[in-house]
């Protein structure tokens, strides 16, 4: 290769008119919002804001969450997520005011703050697991060491009449469940309409749950979540939701069932990028 | 993010990585065929994937490498689906005789909206590993060697590819040369 010049260089065997062509598709840089874009909307699809720290008892946290208003949990949020990543801290504490009235009004654009001027009111999209499969799957080649991927057990699907903090308790993930297929790079095509609808939908739910926790309202948190799971007995984010069950069974003080939930957690997911935060709940 | 780096805590390794090679990957998307309505969105689904895989990675391996495989298999996924749907990736794209005289609004922007269409025209005619090696090539300004780490593959397969595209490349512009001047002697005896 070392022998073949490019054909922009004027020594090359390229003439003038396909140099010209070949400039005219130099400039392909993004503009300079699209970053922060992107990110906004990753974090958004993420759908997980930062679990607040572990340091005060869980009871006083559920109180003092409840008699906050909505603007000091934000700035409280903003303290506490220093340790967090940045992009995700600002994007909670900004979605917190907007979450809650998306809550009343889901349709209603939620008011942009500063913060938010530039974020998106949802994600920029979403994509479904097994298209992530589908896409991550051969890369895993470049990467010898690389271990199975969060794949989420099926849930139990007992319907449950009565949704409760209790509940989730005992709704612990079976690990001998079957997993979902994982599909691969190969596969033919197919709609994915439903997975993307499934994934905003869950996305919708975890965000709903996690602004009830963030004001207080554990009983609705836990609720919301209990109908997702219903909902979506194979849920796409799974990580994320066990995430904020562990937290709500803390707040909650139920703390022995968090730690527990929190060390299957760690047990099965131990790479995962919520492990650092779940490790709070597991080593108390 | 250097090669022996010690691997700090995932998330902050995601955030570090999505600002080192956002633009990278962007780019990469959009010479791949994406088109500039999707760009976000691709983008988006390439650093789901890294979000994922992050703490996996194997820090010793180029970290462009590992991107712009993801980058590709997100292209070839979309490319693939607008198939299915019977969809063409830039369909807001209109064919370059009339797209162009439509955007442009003067004789110079006319002239690099035409060329930049001629160029789509010319890699959405090549296959995604032959436009690949061609984008990173010629565009990019990567060396031989360099196209061949980043994509993983050897040397003499990258000289094949560029060899390829390059021939569709020319012949896509002759046909387009010879269009025009159709065109334009058809106008002409019209008269």
């Amino acid at each position: 290769m070392s022998e073949l010049k490019h054909w922009l260089d004027e020594a090359s065997e390229a003439d003038d008119f396909e140099r010209s062509i070949l400039r005219s598709g130099l400039e392909s840089d993004p503009p300079r919002a699209t970053q922060d874009q992107v990110w906004n909307g990753l974090m958004a699809t993420l759908a997980i804001a930062p679990l607040a720290a572990v340091t005060a008892s869980p009871q006083a946290a559920g109180a003092s969450a409840a008699a906050a208003s909505v603007g000091k949990a934000g700035a409280v949020w903003l303290t506490v997520a220093k340790g967090f990543i940045v992009g995700l801290a600002v994007y909670g504490a900004a979605q917190g005011v907007s979450e809650v009235a998306s809550r009343l009004n889901p349709r209603r654009a939620p008011t942009p703050t500063a913060q938010q001027a530039t974020i998106p009111t949802r994600p920029t999209r979403v994509m479904s697991r097994d298209a992530e499969r589908s896409i991550a799957g051969p890369v895993s080649s470049l990467v010898p060491s690389a271990t199975s991927v969060d794949p989420p057990s099926r849930l139990p699907t007992t319907p449950r009449s009565n949704a409760s903090v209790t509940a989730i308790a005992h709704d612990s993930p079976n690990p001998s469940s079957a997993l979902p297929s994982t599909g691969s790079f190969d596969d033919p095509p197919r709609p994915n309409s439903a997975r993307t609808s499934q994934l905003e939908a869950e996305t919708l739910a975890l965000r709903q749950a996690r602004a009830e926790l963030r004001v207080g309202k554990l009983a609705d948190a836990s609720a919301t979540l209990e109908a997702a799971r219903r909902q979506f007995p194979a849920p796409e984010l799974y990580q994320e939701r066990e995430a904020l069950t562990i937290e709500i069974l803390y707040r909650s003080g139920q703390v022995a069932a968090a730690e527990q939930r929190a060390r299957q957690f760690l047990s099965r997911f131990p790479e995962s990028p919520h492990a650092h935060q779940i490790r709070q709940f597991a080593e108390r | 993010m250097t090669s022996g780096e010690s691997r700090a805590a995932p998330l902050g390794d995601f955030e570090r990585t999505y600002r080192q090679h956002f633009v990278f990957a962007w780019r990469a998307l959009r010479r791949l065929g994406i088109a500039e309505r999707d760009l976000n969105d691709a983008a988006q689904d390439v650093f789901l994937v890294v979000y994922r895989r992050l703490p996996e990675f194997d820090f010793e391996r180029p970290v462009t490498t590992w991107i712009y495989a993801i980058c590709l298999r997100v292209a070839s996924t979309r490319r693939r689906n607008a198939a299915w749907r019977h969809e063409q990736l830039n369909e807001d794209v209109e064919p370059p005789e009339n797209a162009a005289r439509a955007l442009a609004v003067d004789a110079e922007a006319q002239q690099l909206d035409e060329r930049r269409l001629l160029l789509e025209a010319a890699l959405d005619a090549m296959s995604l590993e032959q436009r690949a090696v061609f984008t990173l090539f010629e565009l990019e300004g990567r060396t031989g060697e360099e196209v061949a780490s980043i994509l993983g593959v050897p040397p003499p397969t990258v000289h094949s590819r560029l060899r390829l595209a390059r021939e569709i490349f020319r012949r896509t512009i002759e046909r387009q040369r010879a269009r025009e001047h159709f065109e334009l002697r058809r106008i002409g005896g019209e008269r």
